[in-house]
């Protein structure tokens, strides 16, 4: 009994790599190619940040920061074939344990946001955007809640985050 | 044999806050000598001298009492082609970085360059923050140490026209 307990967590923390390196895998195959830029913070960004004093009136931004253990970014907007890397990774993400959001279509650009969940806790959100020659995808890691996104899309400065501000008014 | 002990420990500890990192040491040592190695060192005494000007305007104000706190600034750069300088010595050179304690907080990755933007601490407060940039001509490192806070950081890199700084000005924006 116990050790098929043990194999049910090895399971499960397999999976959990898995899913971990769809992205890795995803940023590791376009960093560094003609007109990709990928950035990553670590967590240890966020530590310093929530330290910087003079920003009591923001606690509640600081308490969001403090969850975040690393955002990703890897982003094109020179790349021929943008349309099919975005569906490329759109395909990737949902095998993955991961759920659509919300999609919001312009012109000809399409956003899709989506969430790792396990109850109450979001451990990733991924926003992925592509048009006709740009593409992006951001990964935000952490121990999230819905209302911890929206209050973090009302202060960063993504193009297309704002999207997420109402996202904790839904039931 | 106390008080040798003790001299002997304050003796340690201020060479350690002195000193920069071994690592930035032996890059300066390996291509001090190529022709068109550029190293360049700003002392905390002459940022302290200048923090003492008087100004009215409050922001430039800030801006000298922040850097009163520096103790030095270090830039080393080479030219890649010239100093043989290749990926193995950058990983290298990054390796024995992280070795000494720094710790990466943004890494930016562009077609042809890299940035990595690394600080290390000591009980709690920054006490260096390093700058590597690797671009296809050339390999730069700039290292802060001091008595250091991010929003300084994000302040200074406005006013510094660096390669790659101008990422580290919307730092405070995140």
């Amino acid at each position: 009994m116990r050790s098929l307990v043990s194999v049910l967590f090895i399971m499960i923390a397999f999976k959990g790599i898995a899913q971990e390196n769809v992205i890795t895998e995803l940023f590791r195959e376009y960093e560094g190619q003609e007109n990709f830029t990928t950035i990553y913070i670590t967590s240890k960004m966020f530590e310093m940040i929530a330290q910087i004093p003079e920003q009591e009136d923001e606690e509640d931004l600081l308490n969001v920061i403090r969850k975040l253990t690393g955002v990703r970014v890897l982003s094109t907007d020179n790349y021929e074939d943008a349309g099919d890397l975005y569906q490329k990774a759109y395909k990737l993400l949902p095998g993955h344990g991961f759920e659509e959001l919300m999609i919001v279509k312009e012109n000809d650009k399409e956003t899709k946001f989506l969430v790792r969940q396990n109850r109450e806790v979001i451990s990733e959100l991924i926003m992925l955007s592509g048009g006709r020659e740009s593409f992006s995808i951001i990964s935000i890691t952490g121990d999230l809640r819905l209302k911890d996104i929206s209050r973090l899309s009302k202060t960063l400065d993504i193009q297309g985050f704002d999207h997420l501000e109402k996202v904790d008014d839904k039931p | 044999m106390k008080q040798l002990l003790g001299v002997l420990f304050f003796a340690g500890l201020s060479l350690q806050g002195l000193g920069q990192s071994n690592a930035l040491l032996e890059f300066h040592n390996k291509y001090k000598d190529y022709g068109d190695y550029f190293s360049f060192r700003i002392e905390g005494g002459l940022l302290k001298a200048l923090s003492r000007i008087e100004t009215d305007d409050p922001e430039a104000g800030d801006f000298l009492e922040m850097i009163s706190k520096i103790d030095a600034i270090d830039i080393h750069s080479i030219h890649v082609k010239e100093s043989d300088f290749g990926e193995s010595d950058f990983r290298e050179i990054t390796r024995k970085i992280k070795k000494e304690k720094f710790e990466d907080l943004i890494t930016v990755v562009g077609e042809d360059k890299k940035i990595n933007f690394l600080v290390r601490e000591s009980g709690g407060k920054i006490t260096d923050l390093l700058l590597i940039i690797n671009h296809p001509e050339e390999f730069t490192l700039l290292n802060i140490s001091g008595e250091i806070d991010l929003s300084t950081i994000s302040k200074l890199s406005k006013c510094m026209d660096f390669k790659g700084s101008g990422d580290l000005a919307n730092l405070d924006k995140e």
